[in-house]
């Protein structure tokens, strides 16, 4: 089977490329090595006629309006081709889903309740993932952990609104709180944005990783979807080998990991009985963490993804 | 076929009731007999002739001129409202759009003379049924989801104080009128909404679910419903305990049909049932089925439907003939333009207007489409106003697209069947996409 990947400046804001780069890999896993290439949006369509692919994969956000989908959804209806679009960002930008609604055959969706309000015949959940190669690290218990709770991630109002109730417990321990917007909250907060392989490594450092949710929506001012699904960090932090601490504004986490995998907690109460616990037993810290490694590289990856959208695909007679 | 339409079209939390109606009617009456339309695309659909019936739900921001132009369509015209009785006053005044009307508070039936129909919410098998767990499969005791009115902060802090030992799942969001919550809550409470699928996996991962009614007034005068909503049944179907807090002013006959359900009037015996379901684990599961069962068998949307169905003396909808052939008259035109011969102020195109027109002589109907300041009009040949929407000026220089211009235009050329659109000059409209 072949596979065209389409890649552009405005498809891939924020972290998509390396999205692009696991999916591809997950491709390959699941297909074999030369089955997916990557084009450009803008000389896509070029590609499919060359390449003859069964399918073009679209990925990632689909609201800047300058990526125009027509030209290669014309080219792949012409040879044949599926074209299926992964969107990464919903349901923050739920409103402009009108842009791949004519031009994609299947929509698949990262959130699990946003995909209720697509129109599209085909619409489809499919959770994000990790990457089984980029964010693996071996987990090493003998690995020095100098940080007892660490977050990366923007300070969405959601998040500070959690950390201000949550900050009399967080007091006289190593803290590292990273992204932009936590800066002004001081010691331990900082503005800095990193770059992925560092925040792999940063998980590494530290017992403790917290899991919290955003609040940040760009067009999703219809029907004001509130997401279920947990983020792309929740799988990435887990393969990396860090123990968690899901926030649980969602009970969809239980799809994904089991509560001995990544204990949840909703309040203050409990993040406290959670931290004591956690920070007093290395063995329990190592055997939680290990466990939701295991099961993110056994369930979670991209290839596993790819695999589903496959089997999806293959069951509604669309390949 | 039916088309289904919810008037609260944008900002609206609530608008995945619109997919479980829309489901219920598919499954009722077939897929490829019911459409579910929005603004864009209600008057176009109305005017193909192939509906009979036209069901509005929700009743807020009602689009009186949109429903105006598009029920001579309808044998039929159905409007079930879900905000009474807050915005009684509002949704009177919509009702005479309507043959049928549908409300969801009993009280509210007589403001509607003769049309009104008492209709409460349902709940939807695809978006609410969970099966209901074992004991050991439950994550928490106490479950309560809810914007903190303040009727509500005593009775959730009661049961705080009461059941020290309770796994509490509290989702207290507040919003900008309401004061914020007492620290014993906020510790508690996650202060944000949750998904609706998420409202329901917690209800379901409970042992008891509390549900609470609201006291306080939006719009009007009136701060209390008179019979439960959408939550009753919802939480039902949804697989948990459930123990409802009803108060005086509130019927407990609406309760009877819920079986499992448990009702209590005061803190005392909401207290006393809640510890009852905590205690008893059998009695609990027993609870949890029954309600479950009552919903499915007597509460869902597709009883509802049924419901209407029967009122409205609705026969099971068909397809009827699209209108295809043309009709036997000459072409249509419609002139996007700036402004014509009949408007006080012209300078030159308007000549070329009148020698176009003349050179169709008889062989097609002109009509002019014009934008003013905060309104739009619909001219024919002769000057004469057809069609007249009043909005509010955003400023053609500066502003792209209009909401208001492009749904008034779609919605003539929804009406009117125009055979050529022709833009003259865009001077003064914002950019109609619509007729693309």
């Amino acid at each position: 089977m072949k596979f065209l990947v389409c890649t552009g400046h405005p498809l891939e804001s924020q972290a998509n490329a390396q999205v692009r780069r696991s999916v591809m890999d997950g491709l390959e896993a699941c297909f074999g090595e030369g089955s997916a290439t990557a084009a450009n949006i803008s000389g896509a369509s070029g590609v499919v006629g060359a390449l003859q692919p069964d399918f073009v994969l679209g990925l990632g956000s689909y609201l800047p309006e300058s990526t125009y989908f027509g030209e290669v959804a014309r080219e792949a209806r012409r040879v044949g081709a599926r074209m299926v679009f992964w969107a990464t960002e919903e349901p923050y930008e739920q409103d402009a889903s009108y842009r791949i609604e004519r031009d994609f055959d299947a929509i698949f969706s990262c959130d699990r309740w946003g995909v209720n309000f697509h129109r599209h015949k085909h619409a489809y959940h499919l959770p994000l993932a990790g990457c089984g190669v980029r964010h693996v690290r071996p987990y090493d218990e003998a690995a020095e952990r100098p940080i007892d709770v660490m977050f990366c991630g923007v300070a969405f109002s959601s998040r500070k609104e959690l950390i201000e109730e949550l900050r009399p417990s967080l007091a006289g321990l190593n803290i590292s709180f990273i992204g932009p917007g936590w800066g002004q909250f001081g010691f331990g907060f900082s503005d800095r944005r990193i770059e992925k392989d560092q925040l792999i490594d940063l998980y590494g450092q530290s017992k403790i990783v917290l899991n919290l949710g955003r609040s940040l929506h760009f067009e999703n001012q219809r029907y004001m979807i509130v997401p279920s699904s947990p983020g792309p960090r929740t799988y990435e932090a887990a393969l990396a080998g860090a123990l968690q601490l899901f926030h649980e504004d969602t009970y969809e986490i239980r799809r994904y990991f089991t509560a001995d995998e990544m204990p949840t907690f909703s309040n203050k109460r409990e993040f406290d009985t959670l931290l004591t616990r956690y920070l007093g037993s290395p063995a329990l810290r190592h055997a939680t963490a290990r466990r939701a490694q295991q099961r993110a590289l056994a369930e979670h990856t991209y290839a596993h993804r790819m695999q589903a959208m496959v089997q999806t695909l293959k069951a509604q007679a669309l390949l | 076929m039916t088309i289904l339409y919810n008037t609260n079209y944008v900002a609206n939390p609530n608008a995945y009731i619109t997919l479980a109606v829309a489901d219920a009617a598919r499954s009722l009456w077939g897929a490829d007999r019911v459409l579910l339309a929005d603004n864009r695309t209600l008057l176009p659909a109305a005017t193909s002739g192939e509906h009979d019936t036209l069901i509005c739900i929700d009743g807020q921001r009602m689009n009186r001129g949109l429903i105006q132009r598009a029920r001579a369509s309808f044998r039929t015209t159905i409007l079930w409202l879900f905000e009474d009785p807050f915005m009684l006053d509002y949704n009177v005044e919509s009702a005479e759009l309507f043959d049928y009307v549908f409300t969801n508070d009993p009280s509210c039936v007589p403001a509607y003379r003769g049309k009104g129909h008492y209709l409460p919410l349902a709940a939807s098998p695809r978006l609410h049924r969970r099966d209901v767990r074992t004991d050991d499969e439950l994550d928490y005791d106490i479950f309560f989801a809810g914007t903190m009115w303040p009727n509500r902060v005593p009775v959730i802090r009661s049961l705080i104080t009461g059941f020290p030992d309770a796994r509490f799942k509290l989702v207290c969001p507040t919003n900008d009128y309401l004061p914020p919550l007492p620290s014993d809550l906020s510790e508690l409470a996650i202060q944000r909404p949750v998904s609706h699928e998420a409202f329901i996996d917690f209800a379901n991962a409970s042992r008891v679910s509390i549900t609470l009614f609201r006291d306080y007034p939006s719009h009007g005068n009136a701060s209390q419903a008179t019979a439960p909503g959408p939550r009753l049944y919802e939480i039902g179907l949804a697989g948990t305990a459930q123990v409802v807090e009803c108060p005086e002013e509130m019927n407990t006959e609406h309760f009877r049909s819920v079986g499992g359900v448990v009702v209590a009037r005061g803190r005392e015996s909401l207290h006393r049932a809640v510890s009852d379901l905590l205690g008893q684990p059998m009695l609990r599961a027993r609870c949890a089925l029954q309600t479950q069962h009552a919903i499915e068998s007597n509460h869902l949307y597709t009883h509802r439907l049924r419901t209407i169905a029967e009122i409205a003396g609705l026969s099971t909808p068909e397809r009827m003939p699209k209108r295809t052939a043309r009709p036997q008259r000459p072409m249509r035109v419609l002139m996007c333009t700036h402004s014509t011969l009949h408007e006080r102020e012209w300078g030159g195109v308007e000549v070329y207007q009148q020698t176009l027109c003349a050179m169709f002589a008889g062989q097609a109907e002109v009509f002019f489409w014009l934008r003013r300041n905060d309104n739009c009009r619909l001219v024919d040949e002769n000057g004469r106003v057809l069609e007249r929407f009043d909005g509010m000026d955003v400023g053609w220089l500066d502003s792209l697209c209009d909401a208001f211009e492009e749904t008034a235009f779609a919605s003539v050329l929804g009406q009117y069947d125009f055979d050529v659109v022709h833009f003259q000059h865009l001077g003064h409209h914002t950019t109609p996409r619509r007729c693309r």
